[in-house]
């Protein structure tokens, strides 16, 4: 995630949306990590950021970090939680839509970089002499998922 | 006489406690298995302690958007609490990826 905002945050804005806890230490499913690090379910808004601040401190994220609301908005209307991936075009479509939670995540983020590998080949070609045509293409043909991020 | 008795009375009880098994769990004495409690799907369909419980959005139903169709707008603030970020904005000049996720 962070490698792929590094070699295409010039073509193309990446956001981490930071959503409420998946295995918090006090939810029905907690994670030894969780227990560890003492995460709990956030109670105010402030709480969050300060949890969302630890996750990119302690990962070294460089990527724009973004927070949802206490009502969990975002989150629900993209059904994200646990995790997911989105692409989102300048028209507002989807060209990546992955699937929820850690199994979803690495297919969707292959997707993502076939994508991006595509549209960055679109920019550097010359423009077009028909203006019509210049505008890039943003909706490449349905990438496979044998590319590997790493 | 004595052997035949203990025999007698063994099968009473079998045959007692085996009805009272079968009542108990529902079935008939042939010995079919019991049915297996319904097992209820971790997560996403009840409410947790802190009462989130995702619902149908508007466009994509329980399993969420598809290729093709509109990303929901938004507007949230960055990790400071105070800069505010609409998706419109971002995705007029460049396409964007988005991802969800949490510390754990």
């Amino acid at each position: 995630m962070e490698t792929m905002y590094q070699e295409y945050k010039d073509i193309v804005e990446f956001r981490l949306i930071y959503i409420r806890e998946a295995h918090s230490a006090d939810g029905e499913r907690p994670t030894q990590f969780a227990k560890d690090k003492g995460i709990v379910q956030q109670q105010t808004y402030d709480q969050r950021c300060t949890t969302a601040k630890m996750l990119f401190d302690e990962n070294k994220l460089t990527i724009p970090g973004l927070v949802d609301s206490m009502d969990n908005q975002t989150n629900t209307e993209y059904f994200a939680h646990p995790d997911r991936v989105f692409l989102v075009l300048k028209d507002g479509t989807l060209a990546v839509a992955g699937a929820k939670g850690p199994r979803g995540f690495q297919p969707a983020i292959d997707d993502v970089e076939k994508w991006l590998i595509d549209y960055r080949k679109t920019l550097a070609e010359p423009a077009p002499e028909n203006p019509i045509d210049e505008q890039p293409q943003e909706n490449p043909p349905s990438p496979d998922r044998s590319s590997s991020i790493r | 006489m004595k052997r035949t008795n203990q025999i007698a009375w063994t099968w009473l009880f079998g045959v007692i406690f085996g009805l009272d098994g079968a009542i108990t769990y529902g079935q008939d004495p042939a010995g079919s298995p019991p049915d297996r409690p319904s097992v209820r799907r971790p997560g996403l369909q009840r409410p947790d302690r802190t009462g989130f419980q995702p619902r149908r959005n508007a466009a994509g139903g329980k399993s969420g958007l598809k290729v093709g169709a509109m990303a929901p707008e938004f507007k949230l603030k960055s990790l400071d609490g105070e800069t505010e970020t609409e998706l419109a904005t971002l995705r007029s000049a460049k396409p964007v990826v988005l991802f969800f996720g949490s510390y754990t």
